[in-house]
């Protein structure tokens, strides 16, 4: 199957073609799957002037952007329109003025090409990504996405009636912001642009290994925001660094070494939050792998972490690869062999949901 | 010659099929979204034609001012059809759709504002004279409007605050739906003129600027 993948949720507008024909014996694999071209146009230079993402000017961006992404994609895929078996948009969650384009481009191409529309679901994606890796885990597996829209932990398995799809349960998510819209908060408030993650990652590895020498005083302690059960809360640690910030701001002492020692502490209480919960959804549910997706994937902070702390624990951490943990649409043309593999086709009425819950989809 | 028109602008909307002789409409209600609407509405207007996507030879859109949403669920539709059938692809401001379906009911000597309101005591027009336009479409408020863009008759969706101020005789009532057949119509008129887009050049008429600003210093 070639499957043509658009992701348009949020600031990304996204392509990419995917191509399944070369799995052995036709047995469905992701890990086997040919990513043939992955196309993203980031907003994010574009957003960082606005401090973040202004919805009705990202929704304008994938207007003018779509078309020659997907241009893009199939000509880097070395395809046609008529070599496509099927194609992929993304439906929910998002924002609903950009979820429209990629969507109604999908489904208008797929009606035009005569081959199955599939609408994807955002999140089910981001845990689909890590799959795609060589060395991949097979489910049952706990999922961990982390993002700057969502942070959630599942209980991840194959759909009984239909092998090969990923259904989800939800054990915990977060009560107030997600993870990634801590970073970017904090971030602004240091004075770095949107998006902030991974500058804050760059500038805590920078004072681990001993940027600003003594100047920059001992790492900024922040208490480990741990709610009870499975659920996350990042507000409170949010609030604690802009007080730390105002604070050191207000006695002239915020310079560059002092930024990072903030960034170190931060980071710190953020990526062992999310290690610890996973850890002990992975404790609760009995599963012994662990599967992380998302953009807060890529911080190299969690990586190290919970990859340590995995192994003590005797879990299998496997991390989506670099390139898929921000938006992008390798994962979402993914999901979507997954889904039309399955049965599933989506008619043209299908609409965006920018609420879209995961594995309501199916 | 076989043109679907696809009309997304405005609340409610729908599709248009020109296919030789034949004409097949399917609209939808405006309490259905434009991204639900829309292309079951063209997909039967195809399927009463007997026809396929790829048997289209032009695919037109409607590019606003408008609903900015609906504008852009129209356009990335289109597009698609274009991609997908190798029709060409045609755009027309709404202000034309409107004008052009009243075309009957006006006199020649007439100058005719089409209006679509723009919120906030704004409103989009665009003026004609004879069937042809006077100006781009702009986006003014009322006050301005009276003042630069004065016109014998009004119509369109009219906001009540200007249907205040105007005698009744100059406002052209039933007119405030952008309908999918007259832009079929009025865009059939101008292939050879300036209906022609490039789709990488396509871009929706929006007029108008979100409130949202460049962080100080940026």
């Amino acid at each position: 199957m070639l499957i043509l993948g658009l992701e348009t949720s949020c600031d990304e507008t996204a392509a990419a073609v995917l191509d399944t024909n070369g799995e052995a014996n036709g047995e469905a694999d992701d890990r086997k799957a040919r990513v043939r071209s992955d196309i993203v146009s980031s907003q994010a230079d574009f957003f960082a002037a606005y401090g973040g993402v202004v919805p009705e000017l990202a929704s304008r961006n994938h207007a003018a952007r779509i078309l020659p992404v997907v241009r893009r994609a199939l000509a880097e895929a070395k395809a046609t329109y008529a070599d496509l078996d099927a194609v992929a948009a993304t439906y929910g969650p998002g924002l609903t003025g950009a979820l429209l384009v990629g969507l109604n481009f999908g489904k208008a191409l797929a009606w035009g090409l005569g081959v199955p529309f599939v609408g994807v679901n955002h999140l089910a994606a981001h845990l689909q990504a890590p799959l795609l890796a060589e060395g991949a885990p097979r489910p049952p597996f706990v999922g961990l996405l982390v993002s700057g829209g969502h942070t959630a932990l599942y209980a991840v398995d194959e759909a009984a009636e239909r092998p090969g799809l990923l259904e989800f349960e939800l054990l915990g998510e977060t009560v107030d912001d997600a993870v990634g819209e801590a970073y970017d908060k904090v971030g602004r408030l240091l004075g770095v642009d949107y998006p902030a993650g991974p500058t804050l990652d760059r500038w805590a590895g920078e004072y681990s290994e001993g940027y600003g020498g003594d100047s920059a005083g001992p790492a900024e302690g922040f208490t480990r925001p741990m709610p009870a059960g499975l659920d996350f809360s990042f507000a409170g640690l949010k609030t604690a660094a802009a007080r730390r910030i105002a604070e050191l701001a207000a006695a002239g002492g915020l310079d560059d070494a002092r930024k990072r020692s903030l960034a170190a502490g931060f980071q710190t209480a953020a990526v062992e939050t999310l290690g610890e919960k996973a850890l002990a959804a992975c404790a609760r549910t009995g599963l012994t792998s662990l599967i992380v997706g998302g953009g807060v994937a890529a911080n190299s902070g969690l990586r190290a972490y919970l990859g340590r702390r995995a192994a003590e624990e005797g879990v299998r951490a496997f991390f989506a690869p670099l390139r898929l943990c921000t938006d992008n649409a390798v994962m979402i043309a993914a999901r979507g062999r997954r889904l039309i593999e399955s049965g599933l086709r989506h008619d043209l009425d299908l609409e965006a949901v920018a609420c879209l819950e995961l594995g309501v989809e199916e | 010659m076989k043109l679907l028109a696809l009309a997304c602008a405005t609340r409610g909307g729908g599709a248009c099929l020109i296919s030789d002789d034949a004409v097949h409409v399917e609209e939808y209600p405006p309490e259905i979204t434009g991204g639900r609407g829309l292309l079951p509405a063209a997909r039967h207007c195809l399927e009463r034609g007997g026809l396929s996507a790829r048997d289209l030879d032009y695919v037109a859109v409607c590019i606003g001012p408008g609903s900015f949403t609906g504008i852009r669920v129209g356009l990335a539709a289109a597009l698609a059809l274009v991609e997908a059938s190798g029709a060409a692809l045609l755009g027309l401001d709404s202000l034309s759709v409107l004008h052009h379906n009243a075309r009957e009911l006006l006199r020649p000597e007439d100058t005719v504002g089409a209006l679509l309101g723009a919120g906030r005591g704004l409103v989009y027009v665009r003026r004609f004279r004879g069937g042809e336009p006077l100006e781009e479409p702009a986006l003014m408020s009322l006050d301005v409007l009276l003042e630069q863009r004065p016109a014998e008759v009004y119509l369109g969706r009219i906001p009540e605050s200007l249907a205040e101020r105007l005698a009744p005789e100059r406002l052209l009532q039933g007119f405030a739906t952008l309908r999918p057949r007259p832009l079929a119509e009025a865009t059939l008129m101008r292939i050879e003129d300036d209906a022609r887009l490039d789709p990488l050049a396509a871009r929706p008429l929006y007029l108008k600027r979100p409130p949202a600003k460049p962080l100080e210093g940026r």
